[in-house]
């Protein structure tokens, strides 16, 4: 949870003027390396959710995931080292060794087996000391680590053949369940979180009183709203007295959205949709805009001169936008009947042709004096009934929308040239995702498309619109805020989560559940209450002391909310759901997927935070830097650098060990070639993650998303039901793709001015300016 | 500090020696270790009867003094389940009729495999045999063979290719006919759409077994790559992602010994009631088999592929024997199901089958 994306004090010292100027949470957001990485995995996501079925369900995610998280355990500390500056290509090779080492070692080798007790630490050792002397060797001969790392890989590879030929005289080593303390280690290494065990659907006190589905939506939304307004508040200037007339707006907003939701919730039908989600929308807007001027400066606009033509672009392009959904939703898309006089299209045609007027009259009055547009209009009068005898209902629609649609998103879009562009652009980008809600809707077969697609394409654009609004009446930070100061709160939420964890972990074992339900099911909801604690008080105290570091506790607490959300709904079962996709078998027998999530994904995670967190909050992650990005002149400032080299390589074979143990008790045999061939798979992962090849820059949570990527690409391939021929084609250019939007956002977004001083230039020219010109692009903009 | 983790690193490592020592001495007689250079001190007694395990006690060796011939076993083999059975074949029948014979594996190597080929013509082999999973590959060096003078054979793959080389005969298993029996096989167990789940992609012999299935199964057949056997994990999701992905599936053949296993977890996974064979051997398959998780296995029998070769090389260069005339000497497929799983897993726990 610490590990938010939106600061990162070792990126802020590195220039020097920069640690004082302030740059806006999302332009943050996009200069970090994983950036590329979490839009591609976004992107890949929707692109196999659409083409799929069992994709997006809670069992794909866990098919998905199991695969990313044996790749993305590796890949993390993998990422570290090549931040560090090196590699280890024998990180592949030495999973499947320890794998190996352990069986071997615990087994029955010619009646003399140690068992695993002592097998397992004992294959950990080994791990961390051909971690340590790869980290060595490379240190004292100043060999690349390509070379030396690569001896190690051969000699493991030879190593696990032999031993295991020398002592099974076979090259599949078996029997890690009969070794003894299998159990032990089992609970361990082996436990799996089966979903189906985990019924939450009634309001008992274990459950915290509330269902999955109220408890899923809740923190979702919740979180949402704390991280847009935590956005704002990081964005933009507080103002000095508070304006109460902007709160009563923004409480009565609050209050239309929520009877727009209760509307909506309550009735079933497409008007009421139709209201509840226009008094939503209203409410949201509206509240937004009252918070705001509650709360924020209002910008300086001496120098902007808005002019009266900027609003009639702006409520043209609506218009335009309005007339066009209309159009396509009052004419029929099946209708293949002819349009015209004598057919049965007649009263459509003239419903249809009323509305296409009135919207061309509306943009002609808003356009005002723009002559051209007289001639155009009268052609377009003309033209109609003409074209009305030629074709049919729905080529009419298409026709109508579409150029209306466009019409409107060009005029929307020439207006980010004449004022304010961000809004503008925000708001044109946020008409056109409305537009294209509506176009699918009123096309698409598929009700994934039209009712869930559609309802998340209205809520992003509506967001969107929310934040242009707030854009267009606030001003903008100068300097960053100052961190939150958390205190002795953080201590008392840890109190509270472990009493809370106790509470629940016995409960569960009353019930008679077995100790790991007990812990797992506990440490869940212990962390829970720790979170609600955590953000009750930092955010609450925060407000209260008017802190500046307001924002940035709500942006923690929005994404914590978001990503518990998603846990809440992957990891808990509900009785209705389960009635869903269960089945009975042709023997009569009950059969139900079994989700389940093991220790893998698990450690994933937590070697995605905790690797994250030493890369950006501690000094041993700014060494690690240090070293990759230039070892000597590290040195001479008092980094040790080579006991920070040989401690990564130690953490990629310890998290080998990891690997290996988890693969060896889902198995119980592993053969010699396990492993083998996926160090390139780790490097591929962790450069798809934002990290460069050549060191000194990189991130270990967007190696974890890399391997999320490749899980989601090498599963999807197999859930859409393609041809498994094409599966590297397409991996190779996805991967492509997701470096490559990854070079092109974090450059634009390392190129944006920052918000330091007066002169700060209009957002428009980054798309123009030619990095050589700066001073010639912005010129040509202003003519 | 460094001095430390030296000291370490020191202990730790005797203490690894200290353990694999002590095991090995607890054993009078070591399991024999196919070793690729000396396959002649394999352990064995020189009974051409039934092939020796490699297991025999170590004093009835009897080493047949004056064998002038050396032979060469090269195959794209790697260090698999499946190649391993075949090696310690090699040396069994090496020990059985005492004279040198040099095993190589290539690991899917091509080129490796051409230039060991020519590396054994050099060394005046007395005979070659080899597998011709890449025929276009090794051809040359093949032909480099015949050239010589010097008996080839070929093994497990090549049963296409192997007159147009001039070989002698080839002992292996046609692929297609070993699907077409997995084919019948599923026919009979009332299955109607299977997933034909391959470990590897561009071998032909795997493809072959999937078509060899379409030929004979009455019902759909999808083929598909679902993984590398280095990554078990991606191998069982797939299979569950195939599944999920297709509700009508209900079977799935493994076109190698892991597959079936991955494919009874995925099924559970996906909650889902499989008919399932697979291909080949592994102790763990054949447990599967025992407790009816798995229906079958189509066994092709690998251990003659290696054992075979070596004494028709022998015969033919001691007693100018040809074996075959003209046609391939087939060692498969045999089946194991619940009926003979019982017998075969003692084998196979030995390693030769």
């Amino acid at each position: 949870m610490a590990d938010t994306t939106t600061d990162k004090p070792a990126e802020a010292a590195a220039g020097g003027d920069e640690r004082l100027a302030h740059r806006g949470p999302i332009q943050t957001l996009l200069t970090r390396p994983e950036i590329g990485a979490l839009l591609g995995a976004v992107g890949v996501w929707l692109l196999f959710w659409l083409v799929s079925a069992p994709f997006g369900t809670v069992g794909g995610t866990a098919n998905f995931l199991d695969v990313a998280a044996y790749l993305g355990l590796m890949a993390v500390p993998v990422a570290l080292l090549m931040i560090g500056g090196e590699f280890d290509l024998s990180s592949g090779a030495m999973t499947g060794a320890t794998a190996l080492i352990a069986i071997l070692l615990a087994n029955d080798i010619n009646g003399a087996g140690l068992g695993l007790h002592i097998a397992v630490p004992l294959s950990l050792a080994f791990a961390l000391a051909i971690g340590w002397f790869n980290g060595t060797v490379v240190e004292k001969t100043s060999l690349p680590s390509f070379i030396v790392t690569l001896g190690t890989f051969f000699m493991l590879i030879g190593a696990k053949l032999g031993f295991s030929k020398l002592f099974t005289n076979k090259v599949l080593v078996e029997g890690l369940d009969e070794a003894e303390g299998y159990e032990f280690w089992n609970g361990i290494f082996g436990a799996e979180w089966l979903r189906n065990s985990h019924l939450w659907d009634t309001r008992t006190w274990s459950n915290l009183w509330i269902v999955r589905d109220e408890m899923w939506a809740l923190l979702l939304i919740g979180g949402i709203a704390a991280l847009m307004i935590g956005t704002f508040e990081l964005t933009y200037s507080r103002r000095p007295s508070p304006n109460v007339a902007g709160l009563v707006v923004a409480a009565g907003g609050t209050v239309l959205a929520l009877v727009g939701l209760i509307y909506l919730l309550a009735q079933d039908g497409t008007t009421s949709n139709w209201i509840g989600g226009i008094l939503v929308a209203a409410g949201v807007l509206a509240k937004v805009a009252g918070w705001c001027r509650f709360r924020y400066e209002a910008p300086d606009r001496s120098e902007r001169g808005t002019s009266a033509r900027w609003w009639q672009y702006l409520i043209s392009g609506i218009a335009a936008l309005v007339v066009a959904m209309l159009i396509a939703v009052v004419m029929d898309a099946t209708d293949s009947s002819q349009l015209g006089f004598l057919s049965g299209g007649f009263g459509k045609f003239v419903f249809a042709l009323g509305i296409a007027v009135v919207g061309a009259l509306a943009v002609v009055a808003a356009l005002g004096r723009i002559t051209p547009g007289y001639p155009m209009l009268g052609a377009v009068l003309v033209a109609l009934p003409t074209i009305s005898f030629l074709i049919t209902v729905q080529a009419a629609r298409v026709i109508l929308f579409g150029g209306l649609a466009l019409l409107g998103i060009m005029l929307l879009w020439s207006t980010a040239r004449r004022v304010q562009p961000a809004v503008t652009v925000s708001l044109a980008i946020s008409a056109a995702i409305v537009v294209l809600a509506f176009f699918i809707q009123s096309e698409s077969a598929s009700r994934k498309l039209r009712v869930e697609l559609f309802t998340v394409l209205l809520l992003v654009a509506l967001l969107l619109a929310a934040s242009a609004v707030a854009r267009y009446l606030s001003a903008v930070r100068t300097t960053a805020p100052p961190p939150p100061q958390f205190g002795r709160w953080m201590h008392v939420c840890a109190v509270l989560g472990v009493a809370a964890f106790v509470v629940f972990a016995v409960i569960e074992l009353a019930d008679g559940d077995g100790i790991l339900y007990a812990v797992l099911t506990g440490a869940a909801k212990g962390g829970i209450v720790a979170f609600v604690a955590y953000a009750v008080g930092t955010v609450g105290r925060t407000m209260l002391t008017d802190d500046e570091g307001v924002g940035r506790a709500l942006v923690t607490v929005g994404i914590g909310s978001v990503m518990l959300s998603v846990a809440t709904r992957l990891m808990f079962v509900t009785g209705s759901e389960l009635e869903t996709i269960c089945t009975v078998g042709t023997d009569g027998e009950m059969r139900c997927p079994q989700t389940q999530f093991g220790v893998v994904v698990l450690s994933f995670l937590v070697f995605a935070a905790i690797g994250s967190w030493l890369l950006m909050r501690t000094q041993f992650g700014s060494w690690i830097m240090a070293v990759g990005g230039n070892k000597e002149a590290a040195r001479s400032v008092g980094v040790p650098a080579a006991r920070t080299k040989t401690t990564l390589f130690m953490m990629v074979s310890g998290a080998a060990w990891i690997t290996g143990m988890l693969i060896a008790f889902r198995l119980t045999a592993v053969q010699a070639n396990v492993g083998d061939g996926n160090e390139f798979r780790y490097i591929i992962v962790a450069v798809v993650g934002g990290n460069l090849l050549t060191g000194g820059y990189g991130s270990a949570l967007g190696a974890g998303i890399g391997a999320v990527i490749w899980g989601m690409i090498s599963q999807g391939i197999g859930f859409a039901q393609w041809n498994s021929d094409w599966r590297f084609l397409v991996l190779g250019a996805l991967l492509l793709v997701a470096v490559m939007v990854n070079n092109y956002v974090r450059g634009r977004a390392e190129k944006a001015p920052t918000a330091s001083g007066a002169t700060r230039p209009d957002r428009t020219e980054i798309a123009i300016v030619v990095p050589a010109e700066p001073a010639k692009g912005a010129k040509e903009e202003q003519q | 500090m460094s001095r430390l983790l030296k000291l370490l690193a020191v202990v730790l490592a005797i203490t690894l020696v200290a353990a694999s020592c002590g095991d090995d001495g607890d054993d009078a007689p070591a399991p024999a270790a196919p070793a690729e250079e000396a396959p002649a001190e394999t352990a064995a007694p020189a009974d051409d009867e039934a092939p020796a395990t490699t297991a025999a006690a170590a004093d009835e060796v009897v080493e047949t003094q004056g064998c002038d011939h050396t032979f060469h076993v090269i195959t794209h083999g790697d260090s698999g389940v499946f190649w391993s059975v075949v090696e310690v074949a090699v040396a069994d029948a090496a020990a059985a009729i005492g004279c040198d014979v040099v095993y190589f594996g290539s690991n899917n190597d091509a080129l490796a495999q051409a230039q060991e080929i020519e590396a054994a013509v050099a060394a005046g082999s007395s005979g070659i045999a080899i597998s011709l999973a890449d025929p276009a590959g090794v051809s040359d060096a093949a032909a480099g063979v015949v050239a010589a003078g010097i008996p080839l054979y070929t093994l497990n793959s090549g049963v296409n290719n192997y007159k147009d080389l001039g070989a002698v005969t080839h002992v292996g298993q046609t692929e297609v006919v070993a699907g077409n029996g997995a084919g019948e096989r599923f026919n009979a167990l009332g299955a109607t759409h299977i997933l034909c789940a391959r470990q590897e992609q561009s071998n032909v012999a795997l493809e072959e077994r999937c078509q060899g299935l379409a030929e004979t199964f009455n019902g759909t057949v999808t083929s598909e790559f679902v993984g590398l056997d280095a990554n078990p994990d991606e191998q069982q999701n797939s299979i569950a992602a195939h599944l999920q992905a297709d509700p009508s599936i209900d079977g799935v053949l493994g076109v190698g010994p892991n597959l079936p296993l991955r494919a009874l977890a995925a099924g559970e996974q996906a909650g889902r009631e499989l008919v399932i064979g697979g291909f080949d051997l592994s102790g763990d398959l054949i447990d599967a088999i025992e407790a009816g998780d798995v229906a079958f296995t189509v066994d092709q029998q690998q251990y003659l592929q290696g054992y075979l070769p070596v004494v028709l090389m022998y015969l033919q260069a001691t007693n100018q024997n040809t074996a075959g005339g003209g046609l391939p000497i087939l060692t498969g497929p045999g089946f194991v199901d619940t009926a003979n799983a019982s017998v075969v897993k003692a084998l196979v726990q030995q390693g030769t089958r």
